[in-house]
């Protein structure tokens, strides 16, 4: 009995580990099993030569052809089917990325990834973004084209994790010891909700709050002004030239009314990495656009050029398709996964691309509550009105409750409280969408007009679309929802909740949208700038726009020559020119000759080598590095009033700002708090900033003849995978670009160009684009990250855009093919 | 035979059901031998069982690239992760064919009670 009792103790004791987590591990028995678990995956082959899949309810077969860049060309006779191949493809290669982007919209990456993602999950939910998601499916007809497409996508993304044995699954899952949900029709409008949060959630109203708690109202709203004060423009306003308007900026004041002590706490529907310090470093978080028309062009075809800034993550957010439905559909480019269309890309007729707008889309109410410790209604036109609550439960790995959260709405959104102060949020993102639609119409345009049709329906985030046809039109337009706002009001402010004429009073119209078509100057830009001038334009759609830096270089560069060719164009995507440093090296250089040679010799050390720089952010430069922590230091110098008691930057205003700061020599700003016997002006703090800048560096990175200088030593890519984990990510991978040049790179290297596309309409079709990463999610396949050389390279590969299925079939790596069931 | 019979019950076992399978043959095993060392036999047994199933995979796929991934997302030495692979599935047939022992001599004297 005694043996009997101590071998159960054994065996339990033995499979109780093996059973359970040890550390960041899974389960071993699981994970370790020769042919369920991890061993299973070593087959690196994504598929086999020609593959047979039986699924219900198709009408008729699919073919998915795989060419050699491993990307899919899938050939159906109906929308829904090629979408549904599209769904399977997806799913394929990108699974897990699949599941833990509709986790992340969700708020539910705790079910698999643990407790600690909590904050991230409840932030998700507070913002709405599943609950808005859920809500527009709901209210789609089940005959509306957009219900019919994402379930069809849904039915091909449940194809592949139906028929997936322990060799398919991918490692992640392996990894983390869990299994893939069931995919549904409404995930793809989650991630249209995702994109929105990326993309659209501009908080300048809360930056202000914090600013005037420290400077003054004033002041506050001069360092996040509505109108950048250098004017280059989306919508081409006849000059030649950037016009940079005088301007005086307010100086620092008393501080408003407001907890000085609380004041990091100010997080209102904010990501928690905004409050980061890092946040502060110049945002790379951005796009360009360009295209010529065939008058300037080389051989007289309009060309485009896409370039989205994004989080650069592997595998990447971007997946490369050719959808294809005789008669009715033939498009190629990029999609997201989750996404059932083509986003960036072109077909036989139109070519077009996106950047972001960052128009304010978002605004707050302060509401007035009966009861602040247990809120029930809100005062509205001296009416109580019954809040709604949305209880949110949120579960771990083990399916046990670990969190419980009630979000209260008024009739304009979510409601956030913090210190018993209620604020409630209306956002463009949350309410009706139709970007569904959209991507299945300009899949289909002939021509720019066309496609400008097909973007009506565009809501949210407001994008700027450029496209360009074949006869060699070129278009761009600031698309989506402008809320009209009560009294001419602008948007940058936090409105009283308790009276129904603050909210919004409807929308633009599409005619009133920023935009322009076939401009005299013959070619058209965007790069997140203030897409129109304010002297041509009245209404407010924004405010604290993205500095023009980018958008200063690619129009100074698109106005030296009369004609450019493809090649150029593609050069341009990595040009290490800089109109920032432009502007900010002459200042430096410009107070050393002010300043004279009395200064250290390690700052006349730093001024001459500023002088030497070209200004060019190449891989083996040298000074760019020098220049970059002086304009670091700068920031902490002139700011230094925006810092909170403990010497931490509360906000920080763009280097727009700073740059107009330079106009006013001996504006208090540039004072240094911490000196009561002198007031510093601008040539003061540019020294200082110098001199602190080359010890910094020496410090760091030892003298420049140690060699550790280099641009590519110090500012490089990096590029990790979805779950962080390091042995899976690129890191340190050379670039050329630094911050705000057209190729950005800057801060911890996460963020910069995520798909880079150039396309010519001609006769034929020259298509040539790569992103960092490869088509395959697996980190064991070929595919994973094969494309990251000619990334770092600036090098574009050619898009194989077949015109019949039989040229496809000709040179293709793969086929799978999906039947109806009972076919042979 | 008995052992022969035993390996390819596991690898078949493994196969199809997984670990439970080594677990559940080892217990059996424990319950009806009566060779002397029945625990590491059945331990030998279930890591030969497995070390085919994993040159099966070596050749079948490419284990080598399986390794340096396992390496880089676990922080532990591939060659690492194999050993305690087969010393999983040793511990596990030792433990349950042990189990599978005492079992029966608990029953043996059960019933040795019974009929006195």
């Amino acid at each position: 009995m005694t043996r009997f009792i101590s071998s159960i103790v054994l065996l339990s004791i033995f499979l109780y580990l093996g059973n359970s987590r040890l550390g960041s591990l899974p389960p071993l028995l699981n994970f370790l099993d020769p042919a369920h678990g991890v061993w299973a995956i070593s087959n690196t082959e994504d598929q086999s030569d020609l593959m047979l899949k039986p699924i219900e309810g198709l009408s008729d077969k699919i073919q998915i052809i795989y060419d050699n860049r491993q990307v899919p060309h899938i050939y159906a006779q109906t929308i829904e089917d090629v979408l549904l191949g599209l769904g399977y493809a997806v799913a394929r290669d990108r699974l897990f990325q699949l599941e833990l982007q509709t986790r992340a919209t969700a708020g539910t990456l705790t079910e698999i990834l643990g407790e600690r993602v909590l904050p991230l999950d409840r932030q998700a939910r507070q913002l709405g973004l599943a609950w808005a998601a859920e809500k527009n499916h709901s209210e789609l007809a089940p005959t509306s084209k957009s219900y019919r497409y994402q379930a069809a996508y849904a039915q091909g993304v449940n194809a592949w994790i139906g028929e997936m044995t322990a060799s398919k699954l991918p490692l992640e899952y392996h990894l983390l010891g869990q299994k893939p949900m069931e995919w549904l029709p409404q995930y793809s409008a989650y991630l249209n909700k995702n994109m929105g949060r990326t993309l659209s959630m501009k908080n300048t109203e809360r930056r202000k709050v914090l600013a005037a708690r420290l400077v003054g109202e004033d002041a506050a709203n001069a360092l996040f002004p509505v109108n950048s004060w250098i004017q280059e423009p989306i919508q081409p306003n006849g000059q030649k030239k950037p016009r940079f308007d005088p301007i005086s900026l307010a100086e620092p004041g008393r501080p408003c009314a407001g907890p000085r002590d609380s004041l990091s706490d100010l997080g209102l529907f904010t990501l928690p990495e905004e409050l980061d310090q890092n946040h502060f470093l110049e945002t790379t978080l951005g796009s360009n656009n360009w295209a010529i028309s065939a008058s300037r062009s080389s051989n007289g075809n309009p060309i485009i050029s896409g370039d989205p800034h994004l989080n650069l993550t592997l595998p990447s957010i971007w997946y490369e398709a050719h959808l294809n439905v005789p008669g009715e559909l033939d498009v190629y480019g990029v999609t997201i996964p989750g996404s059932p269309g083509i986003v960036i890309g072109f077909n036989r007729n139109v070519a077009w691309t996106f950047t972001n707008t960052g128009s304010d889309v978002m605004d707050f109410y302060k509401e007035q509550v009966d009861d602040p410790q247990d809120p029930k209604a809100y005062l509205l036109d001296d009416q109580w009105k019954t809040l709604k609550k949305r209880v949110e439960a949120y579960v771990d790995t083990k399916g046990s409750v670990i969190q419980t959260d009630t979000i209260l709405h008024t009739h304009r959104g979510p409601v956030a409280e913090e210190n018993n102060v209620y604020t409630s949020m209306r956002w463009t993102v949350l309410e009706e969408s139709g970007e569904l639609d959209a991507f299945l119409a300009i899949a289909k345009a002939t021509s720019v007009d066309d496609w400008m049709s097909g973007m009506e329906s565009w809501m949210a985030p407001t994008q700027n679309g450029l496209v360009i046809d074949r006869l060699g039109n070129i278009a761009i337009r600031s698309t989506g929802r402008y809320p009209i706002r009560p009294f001419d009001t602008s948007g940058d402010q936090i409105y009283d909740g308790s009276v129904s004429e603050n909210d919004w009073k409807g929308w633009f119209d599409i005619s009133d949208y920023p935009g322009s078509i076939n401009p005299e100057q013959g070619y058209l830009t965007s790069s997140n700038q203030q897409p129109v001038d304010p002297i041509l334009y009245e209404s407010y759609i924004g405010s604290d726009w993205p500095p023009p830096w980018r958008a200063m270089r690619i129009n100074q560069l698109l106005r030296s020559d009369p004609t450019y060719t493809l090649e150029d164009l593609i050069e341009f995507q990595t040009d290490p020119g800089s109109a920032r440093a432009d502007i900010f090296v002459a200042a430096f250089l410009n107070a050393a000759n002010t300043f004279g040679y009395d200064s250290s010799a390690s700052t006349q050390e730093a001024i001459s080598l500023l002088s030497e720089w070209d200004r060019l952010y190449t891989k083996s430069n040298e000074r760019a590095i020098l220049f970059e922590t002086a304009m670091n230091k700068l920031a902490e110098n002139t700011w230094d009033e925006l810092e909170d008691e403990e010497g931490r930057a509360v906000v920080r205003p763009g280097s727009t700002v700073l740059a107009a700061l330079l106009q006013t020599p001996e504006n208090k700003w540039w004072d240094d708090r911490s000196t009561t016997d002198k007031q510093e002006n601008r040539d003061d703090i540019l020294i200082k900033s110098l001199g602190q800048a080359i010890e910094t560096i020496k410090n760091q990175y030892g003298t420049k003849s140690e060699g550790g200088w280099r641009w590519d030593k110090v500012q490089t890519a990096n590029i990790y995978h979805l779950m962080n984990i390091p042995g899976l990510s690129a890191l340190g991978v050379p670039v050329q670009g630094g911050p705000e040049t057209l190729s950005p790179n800057s801060g911890s290297g996460r963020h910069g160009a995520s798909w880079r596309m150039v396309v010519e309409l001609g006769d034929s079709i020259i298509a040539k684009g790569v992103y960092p990463g490869g088509q395959s999610g697996n980190p064991l396949s070929p595919a994973y990250k094969n494309r990251l050389d000619d990334w770092s390279s600036g090098s574009l590969q050619d898009l194989y855009f077949p015109k019949h299925i039989e040229e496809m079939l000709k040179s293709s790596v793969k086929i799978v093919e999906l039947i109806p069931v009972g076919d042979p | 035979m008995i052992i022969l019979f035993l390996f390819m019950s596991m690898v078949a076992g493994s196969l199809f059901l997984g670990w439970p399978a080594i677990a559940t043959l080892g217990f059996l095993y424990g319950l009806t031998t009566r060779q002397t060392r029945p625990c590491t036999f059945s331990a030998l047994v279930a890591m030969s069982s497995w070390l085919l199933l994993l040159v099966w995979r070596s050749l079948n796929g490419d284990v080598p690239v399986l390794l340096e991934t396992l390496e880089n997302s676990t922080n532990i030495p591939g060659w690492l992760l194999m050993c305690i692979t087969l010393t999983s599935s040793g511990i596990l047939g030792a433990t349950s064919t042990n189990l599978g022992i005492g079992t029966r001599l608990a029953l043996e004297k059960l019933s040795t009670r019974v009929s006195d």
